[in-house]
């Protein structure tokens, strides 16, 4: 999950290095990459919460499925 | 002069990248693994943007490279938060 | 520099094969996200950065989070995967036979002509200095005027989803977020910054890569963490402006065409007198139906029935 916002920083770092050597525009890249780095995150993290729209910070929320390894989208649980 | 500390800059993030990598491969569980990303990550990223802030050819680049790693941290920051109350709820449902 | 390019080539395809391959859904989006990236860095390297900054905005980011979206949806209906099969067959074999497709095209088809030197010729009278914008919004214009309404058609076809039931309700499944958190914290902090990102790509496009799509896409993002984020409330289907935003950018372009037709020059043929103006007029226009349009697109159908549930 975290892996989308390293995806954002890390692409953003390759392409602030390239841009002494390609050109300035490509910090224009890097800044939409960060963008919508973060909204991927908000994303990934919807979409893990309990109801697909969810908060993973609530109290009442319903409970997540458990991940187990290769699991796919079913819930295992009730809720 | 400026190649000088442009070199020993984007050295340095790298490496702190690179640390920040071998961090999430190694670390046991999902909580240390978020530690090393945050830190790692946006300190390498600061790094590298400084080292490139000095071969920059005005102030709209160097304007951009801030703006660029400011919200880099916010967004990591707050994703950081909210994949660990994730994980949190994930592996002990109350 | 070769072996730079080299290892993009290898990591793109071994990323492209390692998000198709295996079951867990997640992991399969952030694959695709980094196959994005790469595919980004990528167009950078061959000098594209327009079409970069599309990929990134669009390829890397937008479509992911319709991936999520739609793994969200399922979850709530309580779908449960198919578990037997672990390849599908038909699809496998169709996309093999694509790329084997595409891949001899790519070796049988001679180089096309550089439109190079008729365009250096034509630039000056273009209005604008980015060669993209002007071919796009200026040169040829039919086919992006005819881009907006394929966007708006396939938002159409999403909103076909809709239950009768549904119709009144705002857009999208009814988010609950826990006020004062952390997820509703940064959808107060993002959204202007990312707006101010956003007209600034659609402003930047008249002289360097940047433009309505680019732009439009950045602010599609920034309301759909507003709406994610429980910030605002998504709008109804049938709220008038709206739908008034969602087509203006046709409009626009439609009025850009007819006056130049009026004026003499043919229809959608700016006069190189008011081309510059023109053209960010309909670049404004474009950004804000593209941003709606993409950010209803990726909301889906209503999924309440419109009574209670608040979003905050």
């Amino acid at each position: 999950m975290m892996a989308a916002q390293l995806v954002g920083t890390g692409g953003a770092g390759i392409l602030i290095v390239l841009a002494p050597l390609s050109g300035w525009e490509i910090l224009d890249v890097a800044l939409t990459l960060v963008m919508l780095a973060a909204l991927a995150s908000v994303g990934f993290v919807k979409a893990a919460s309990g109801d697909g729209a969810g908060d993973p910070e609530e109290e009442d929320s319903p409970a997540p499925p458990l991940r187990q390894a290769g699991k796919d989208i079913g819930t295992e649980a009730d809720g | 002069m400026a190649d000088i500390a442009t070199y020993v800059l984007t050295g340095l993030g790298l490496m702190f990248f690179l640390a920040g990598t071998v961090g999430l491969i190694r670390f046991p569980d999902t909580f240390s693994r978020l530690h090393a990303l945050t830190k790692a990550d946006n300190l390498g990223l600061g790094l590298t943007a400084l080292g490139i802030a000095f071969q920059a050819q005005s102030w709209r680049e160097i304007a951009l490279l801030v703006l660029i790693w400011a919200l880099a941290l916010l967004s990591a920051g707050t994703a950081a938060q909210l994949v660990a109350r994730t994980a949190l709820n994930e592996t002990d449902p109350e | 520099m070769i072996l730079f390019d080299a290892t993009l080539c290898a990591l793109i395809i071994a990323v492209a094969l390692a998000t198709v391959a295996g079951r867990d859904s997640f992991r399969a989006i952030v694959f695709f996200i980094v196959y994005g990236l790469f595919v980004s860095v990528a167009w950078v390297r061959l000098d594209a950065v327009n079409v970069a900054l599309a990929e990134a905005a669009i390829g890397a980011g937008l479509t992911a989070v319709l991936f999520l979206a739609g793994i969200g949806r399922l979850r709530r209906a309580h779908v449960q995967a198919d578990q037997s099969v672990p390849l599908h067959l038909p699809a496998a074999l169709a996309c093999t036979g694509l790329t084997a497709a595409l891949g001899w095209a790519w070796f049988a088809l001679p180089l096309p002509d550089r439109p190079a030197p008729q365009l250096a010729q034509a630039m000056p009278q273009a209005g604008v200095e980015n060669a993209v914008t002007a071919v796009l919004l200026n040169f040829r214009a039919w086919d992006t005027l005819l881009e907006t309404v394929v966007l708006l058609a396939a938002l159409i076809g999403v909103w076909m989803l809709t239950r009768d039931g549904n119709w009144s309700a705002p857009v999208g499944v009814p988010q609950n977020v826990r006020p004062g958190g952390i997820l509703s914290g940064f959808g107060r902090v993002l959204p202007p910054l990312g707006f101010l990102v956003g007209v600034y790509l659609v402003y930047a496009g008249t002289s360097r890569p940047g433009g309505a799509f680019q732009g439009g896409t950045v602010l599609a993002a920034v309301g759909l963490v507003a709406a994610m984020a429980g910030t605002v409330r998504p709008p109804r289907i049938m709220a008038t402006g709206w739908r008034v935003a969602l087509i203006i950018g046709s409009l626009a372009f439609l009025l850009a065409g007819v006056a130049g037709e009026l004026l003499g020059s043919g229809f959608l043929t700016l006069p190189v007198a008011i081309a510059g103006n023109a053209i960010l007029a309909i670049e404004i226009a474009l950004t804000v139906s593209i941003a709606v349009t993409l950010a209803f697109l990726v909301l889906g159908p209503p999924e309440s029935d419109g009574s209670g549930g608040s979003a905050s």
